[in-house]
């Protein structure tokens, strides 16, 4: 239908030029005449205007034919056409084409299993990477979006500017809750809650631990949505020392739903709870997985110190629901009215609220103090932009590979087009193949993303990720969308390089040895694809370099023979467990304190002389004199904690990064310094050696080493290597006496501190098998 | 489908593609009619008799060979249905039978 006329009558018969029909009617004729009509109507008239031409004459044949085709364009020849479409395309041709493309595609794939294997298996890996992610990530960001006023909830937030900048802070005063319920107005509900990320119950003499624990009031669930099995929604949380419990608690630990009613239980060692009202467990996508809820009112028993406290923040936040169609603005501007009303004038002029909407709490990326964990945005994209890549370097891979078999394909399609095929046709053949192709390696992809996401599931201990067909059509579309998109970007090249083969030179086998189209573009794209897993490599490496640098730079003293059990009360003379502890002739030091090592500690900002505009910012250990023996920290000046004496907490050891901030030069100078720290004016006593203060830093910050037995909250215990687990044995023992009524835990501190690479070893756990993986692709294709 | 009377000029094309038998196309056509009755018959008329022809059930069409005259383009074959060769018979038999009824006076004035 395609070829020209024209030129095959003038060289073939070898007419005269005028001796044919005029061109323009024939133009005219193909610009109005329907695809499907015009080999035969033009045919027609042709035959016809030869024997006009030898009847009649040149011109009167040129005439007749002109006429013709006018004639021919009427109303008849278009309905005439569209029947006929209708024809063919509802009868056989159109099915029967793609069913043979099918046919062909299959055979062709199966008789080259190689290359469909490496294919399939090779699209199937990026599928189940994208898979992988996308589930991930989705459920990351679904957090709490299932609660109906999810659009109108926000959290009240704390920004405290101080000397070293903006501290923000998804925690905030424990009465501000009431003050805004009392002040503001424009809100639906405003609820309050203290959290716990751990705690300890005992039923009867069995004492077990627990995690997320919520001290709530009753508008909780007018703000979130819960599903209430047992107990009246409205009272349950109202009185104090009542508990309402998840389902999933109730059966574990309280013999079922039904019984765990009026049950009791002894919370942290402190409060007696009385169980008012059974929940269903939250799903895993919310940021407050409780699996007890407290009482608001027995917060005050628990903590005394929270009652109408104006300057202590620990882990008390407030939410606020927004009546439908009120602002933040509006509510922004009362919030600063409450400020000067219940703060010290001086707290007052750098403390604002603001309001945080509760989407931003789960992928916010700033240290806002989430319950549970932050899963920043940037992570996401990190993460998609990597199964992307992979993705993409599977598709280069099967352009390579199809385009390189495509060579001896060349006869095939030489035949096809010989037999009357068109270019479009051989597209939609060689997609429909690449579409097969592609099926399969997203079913083989959903088959292996399984593997990755029970690994998961199981490291978290919760069945997190996983995909419904049937309940989300977002994972249905996703499928979709990356079978489209996999096809056209894989199918698109070879198809275009395969159709476009002539079919003579094709037939004559010319096509393999001359230079094939799109040599260029095959290297650029092997190029690329390298390129994609060499960066994802280098990365790779680089974390893993970086990461190392920072676990095997020397501690000074041995991580492994410490390890840390806690203090559960500190009204405890400590003394007495430190002389029971060493008996054991195997345990070598015994220290109390808090921070130590690199472990993170309390924050903290000193200034000396220059006054309080030279404020800097440090970090405090708390310990006492057996500190710096048990961490092997070298004394360069002065003393170490007096022995055997509660020292004054006025006297502090600090380190020599901390002298230099106070512009003193040697050690010796500094020992009997005072200086300003944490607004209290306290002596240097003793200079230690610096040492690395930040996990992931080679920045050794200014530190102060103070002996506050308030703040010991840890006993560290050196041991020796021999015997080890006799003497683990023997001081969970020695702890336990001292302490009956709490549960043992411990650690070892190099545990502890690997524990810090928490989020460099996620990234990791991602990128090792992925830059593997970019790299198997890739030799695959070669 | 459509009604089913087959018009003069149908009829004559419906004929005439009787009568060529599987040379029935297009020009063909054109041309017989042409011949045998000494009247100008333009291709487009022909190509819409037999369309609605087609349309009725009257013919069936198929793609036939190619010819150098053509340019290379293919003949569409058009071949008379057996509804086709029902609808002119019974045309026929109804002629026959006004035949039949006509006097034999009539028809003497008629050509006197």
């Amino acid at each position: 239908m395609g070829y020209d006329s024209g030129s095959i009558i003038k060289q073939r018969v070898g007419m005269k030029p005028k001796e044919q029909p005029p061109r323009w009617a024939n133009r005219f004729l193909r610009w109005y005449c329907p695809v499907l009509l015009l080999e035969e109507i033009e045919g027609d008239l042709y035959e016809n205007f030869y024997r006009n031409l030898k009847r009649k004459g040149v011109r009167s044949a040129r005439l007749c034919y002109i006429i013709d085709t006018i004639r021919f364009c009427n109303p008849v020849t278009f309905r005439r056409a569209k029947a006929r479409q209708t024809y063919y395309s509802s009868s056989i041709n159109i099915t029967a084409m793609l069913r043979s493309f099918f046919i062909a595609a299959i055979r062709n794939l199966n008789k080259h299993k190689a290359y469909t294997t490496i294919n399939v298996l090779g699209l199937a890996l990026g599928v189940a990477c994208c898979v992988t992610i996308f589930v991930l990530v989705r459920f990351e960001v679904s957090f709490d979006d299932f609660h109906s006023k999810e659009d109108r909830i926000y959290r009240v937030n704390l920004n405290q500017q101080n000397a070293t900048g903006r501290q923000l802070n998804g925690y905030n005063f424990y009465p501000v809750g009431e003050a805004i319920r009392a002040e503001v107005s424009g809100l639906d509900t405003v609820t309050s809650m203290h959290y716990a990320s751990v705690y300890q119950f005992r039923i009867e003499e069995d004492v077990y631990e627990g995690e997320h624990a919520f001290f709530v009031d009753s508008a909780y669930f007018q703000v979130f949505d819960g599903h209430w099995l047992l107990g009246n929604p409205e009272r349950a949380l109202t009185g104090l020392n009542n508990v309402v419990v998840t389902n999933d608690f109730a059966n574990k630990y309280l013999g079922g739903i039904e019984e765990a009613l009026d049950a009791t239980f002894i919370y942290n060692n402190k409060l007696t709870l009385r169980v008012t009202g059974v929940v269903q467990s939250p799903p895993h996508n919310t940021d407050m997985p409780y699996s007890i809820l407290v009482s608001y009112p027995s917060l005050a028993e628990f903590l005394p110190q929270s009652e109408d406290n104006w300057e202590w923040v620990n882990r008390g936040a407030t939410f606020i629901a927004l009546d439908e169609g009120v602002t933040t603005e509006q509510v922004d501007a009362q919030l600063a009215k409450i400020i000067p009303k219940y703060l010290t004038e001086e707290n007052a002029q750098h403390t604002s609220f603001f309001l945080m909407p509760l989407a931003d709490n789960h992928d916010r990326n700033g240290n806002y103090n989430n319950f549970t964990y932050e899963f920043p945005l940037p992570l996401m994209i990190i993460l998609s932009v990597i199964a992307g890549m992979i993705a993409f370097i599977a598709c280069i891979n099967f352009i390579n590979l199809a385009t390189a078999q495509s060579l001896n394909r060349a006869r095939e399609v030489g035949i096809r087009k010989t037999m009357g095929s068109s270019r479009m046709q051989l597209i939609v053949q060689y997609m429909s193949e690449t579409l097969v192709v592609t099926v399969i390696a997203v079913l083989c992809g959903l088959a292996l993303a399984k593997i990755p996401m029970r690994i998961m599931n199981t490291r978290a201990g919760r069945e997190y990720l996983d995909f419904d067909f049937f309940q989300e059509p977002s994972i249905v579309l996703f499928l979709l969308g990356i079978t489209l998109l996999l096809t056209l970007l894989a199918g698109f090249f070879p198809a275009f390089v395969l159709s476009g083969f002539r079919p003579v030179k094709a037939l004559q086998g010319k096509i393999s040895t001359g230079k094939p189209k799109g040599l260029n573009l095959r290297r650029a794209l092997v190029i690329t694809q390298f390129l994609g897993a060499q960066i994802l490599i280098l990365v790779t490496v680089i974390v893993v370099y970086q990461l190392n640098q920072f676990k095997e730079r020397p501690l000074g003293f041995d991580a492994e023979a410490i390890i840390f059990t806690w203090i559960p009360d500190s009204t405890k003379d400590l003394s007495v467990i430190r002389q029971q502890l060493l008996q054991n002739p195997n345990i070598e030091e015994v220290t109390m304190g808090w921070g130590g090592a690199q472990l993170r500690a309390a924050g903290m900002q000193f200034y000396g002389d220059e006054g309080e505009d030279a404020k800097s910012p440090g970090i405090i250990h708390y310990g006492d004199e057996h500190y710096l023996n048990m961490f092997d920290r070298e004394l360069l000046a002065g003393q170490n904690f007096a022995e055997g004496q509660v020292n004054p907490v006025s006297e502090v050891i600090v380190n020599e990064t901390l002298v230099e901030g106070l512009g003193v030069e040697h050690p010796e100078e500094a020992v009997g310094r005072l200086f300003t720290m944490a607004d209290e004016e306290v002596m240097i006593r003793g200079v230690i050696e610096d040492f690395y203060t930040e996990p992931l830093s080679n920045k050794v910050q200014p530190l102060v080493l103070q002996y506050d037995p308030d703040q010991f909250k840890a006993i560290a215990v050196k041991i020796a290597p021999t015997r080890v687990t006799e003497t683990l044995q023997f001081v969970e023992t020695t702890w336990k006496n001292a302490y009956p009524e709490y549960l043992y835990d411990y650690q070892f501190l190099d545990e502890a501190l690997q524990r810090q690479y928490g989020f460099f070893e996620y990234i990791l756990g991602f990128l090792r098998p992925f830059s593997f993986l970019a790299i198997f692709i890739g030799c695959m294709g070669l | 489908m459509k009604g089913t009377y087959l018009g003069e000029f149908e009829e004559l094309v419906l004929l005439v593609t009787g009568v060529l038998y599987e040379q029935a196309y297009g020009v063909n056509i054109a041309e017989a009619i042409e011949k045998q009755t000494n009247r100008s018959v333009s291709l487009s008329a022909v190509h819409t008799a037999l369309y609605r022809l087609e349309e009725k059930g009257y013919v069936t069409s198929s793609v036939g060979g190619a010819t150098q005259e053509r340019g290379g383009r293919r003949k569409r074959i058009y071949v008379i249905t057996a509804a086709g060769t029902a609808a002119l018979n019974e045309v026929r038999l109804m002629r026959n039978r006004l035949w039949d009824m006509i006097p034999g006076a009539s028809l003497n004035s008629g050509s006197a």
